[in-house]
């Protein structure tokens, strides 16, 4: 019955008490925010706690929700980023200061982008993609955040800037650093001895 | 186009968005042309197939369903308890409408209708002949007079027995039931409007001069009824003159 309502109609009949609604709402969205924070953060249990209080959110102040400004998806991005940002910090605690230094200065002491000779071979290897999982990870958290966006949700400019709050051209922006700050490391950890353990960067 | 040119460029290349197909020959005609631009747009290419590859590595990550139950029961308990605050105020708006509907029953002033009426006074003040102040007159029935001479009694006198036709019924000045107990009746010139402040219509719309009445007052000597005299019941309308209140 509610699969053909829009995100606007589910949420209200939710906000109305329709259990089925949120349901609908629920399964439509969960998996990118999960996703999402999974990516962000690299940990199963942050991401389901992350999911768990966007929804949460979404129950309690659904309508604050303005559908002239933006999509629900982006509405719950944003959630959810708020709520990595809380998780990271609070980890951050518990982070060596020294280690956070040394994965900033990462990308200055790599050498030159260049293309690796194997070139497409081990591409979509279970090994290629944990090496670019760690690589992300690894990006200072608005970089990751726009790359992860962009790239991985291939959200648009306009509608990843409406999560981040900020600029279009900011976005832009942080996507081409991240973009350069990615090549470099992947050739790095291409290079590094298997099983090299990368910890997300908490800094945002 | 140059290699800066270019390098701006180069993400949009790759998302292939909102780019003209004429900046896009452009600039695929300067990574031709350019080694070191070449160089990057193999490296952003592949890039992109990295990130699609993790992308698609992670396209069926999914929450687990425990979190699903757990939301669910939330939005239960919220649901419920939000249906019971409703349900609670609903409640406590019909309890103050019922408060509110009872208290202006007992305090309109519709209410003066259901005031037990006063005592039928049946003795009233004579109608005197003095001019100044007229005497109190003891409240008492006919009735018991009657009874007072039935024993045997020396009927106290009565000054004057008004006839019982001379005035119209009494009328209630207050709403509250206060006791006569032994009250007296006076009577008293007021000025012709007076009666206007019981209801009453003043007779020919004339209010110069005044008119006559008898006044009840309690034993507290509050003025607890009034009725208006015509001229000519019971006395001379000459005599109505010059009775202030006793």
């Amino acid at each position: 019955m509610h699969r053909e309502l829009n995100d606007g109609d589910l949420l209200r009949r939710m906000l109305a008490g329709d259990e089925h609604a949120f349901t609908a709402l629920y399964r439509t969205h969960q998996a990118a925010i999960y996703r999402f924070a999974r990516q962000m953060t690299g940990e199963a249990a942050l991401a389901e706690e992350v999911t768990q209080e966007v929804f949460l959110t979404l129950m309690r102040e659904g309508r604050s929700f303005n559908a002239r400004r933006g999509l629900l998806r982006a509405w719950l991005y944003g959630i959810a980023r708020n709520c990595i940002r809380r998780c990271l910090e609070r980890e951050r605690l518990y982070v060596g200061l020294d280690s956070e230094e040394r994965e900033e200065n990462t990308a200055d002491l790599l050498p030159d982008p260049c293309v690796p000779d194997d070139g497409l071979a081990g591409l979509g290897s279970r090994e290629t993609v944990e090496q670019v999982r760690r690589a992300v990870l690894a990006l200072p958290a608005v970089y990751r955040e726009a790359v992860i966006l962009c790239e991985l949700h291939e959200l648009g400019y306009a509608e990843a800037a409406q999560v981040l709050g900020c600029p279009v051209g900011t976005v832009r922006s942080r996507l081409h650093r991240a973009r350069e700050l990615l090549a470099p490391r992947l050739k790095c950890l291409r290079e590094a001895p298997a099983g090299t353990v990368v910890k997300p960067c908490r800094r945002w | 186009m140059d290699c800066k040119h270019f390098d701006s460029m180069l993400e949009d290349l790759e998302r292939d968005t909102s780019l003209s197909a004429g900046a896009r020959d452009q600039a695929l005609q300067h990574a031709e042309d350019c080694a070191y631009c070449r160089a990057r747009l193999a490296a952003a290419r592949l890039l992109s197939l990295e990130l699609g590859a993790l992308a698609k590595s992670d396209e069926n990550l999914q929450a687990p369903t425990r979190v699903e139950a757990s939301l669910l029961e939330a939005f239960r308990e919220r649901t419920h308890r939000r249906s019971r605050v409703w349900w609670s105020l609903r409640w406590a708006g019909a309890a103050a409408a019922v408060a509110i509907a009872a208290w202006l029953l007992a305090e309109h002033p519709w209410r003066s209708s259901e005031t037990p009426a006063l005592p039928k006074i049946e003795a009233v003040a004579p109608a005197v002949k003095l001019r100044s102040i007229s005497p109190a007159a003891t409240v008492k029935s006919s009735n018991e007079a009657a009874e007072t001479h039935a024993h045997g009694e020396h009927p106290r006198p009565v000054r004057h027995r008004a006839p019982a036709d001379e005035g119209g019924e009494f009328i209630a000045l207050s709403s509250t039931s206060y006791p006569v107990g032994d009250g007296m009746v006076v009577r008293v010139e007021l000025p012709r409007s007076a009666p206007a402040l019981v209801g009453l219509p003043i007779s020919d719309g004339d209010v110069s001069g005044t008119v006559t009445a008898d006044v009840v007052l309690g034993q507290d000597g509050m003025a607890r009824a009034i009725r208006f005299v015509q001229p000519g019941e019971g006395q001379d309308a000459s005599q109505n003159l010059g009775l202030k209140q006793n």
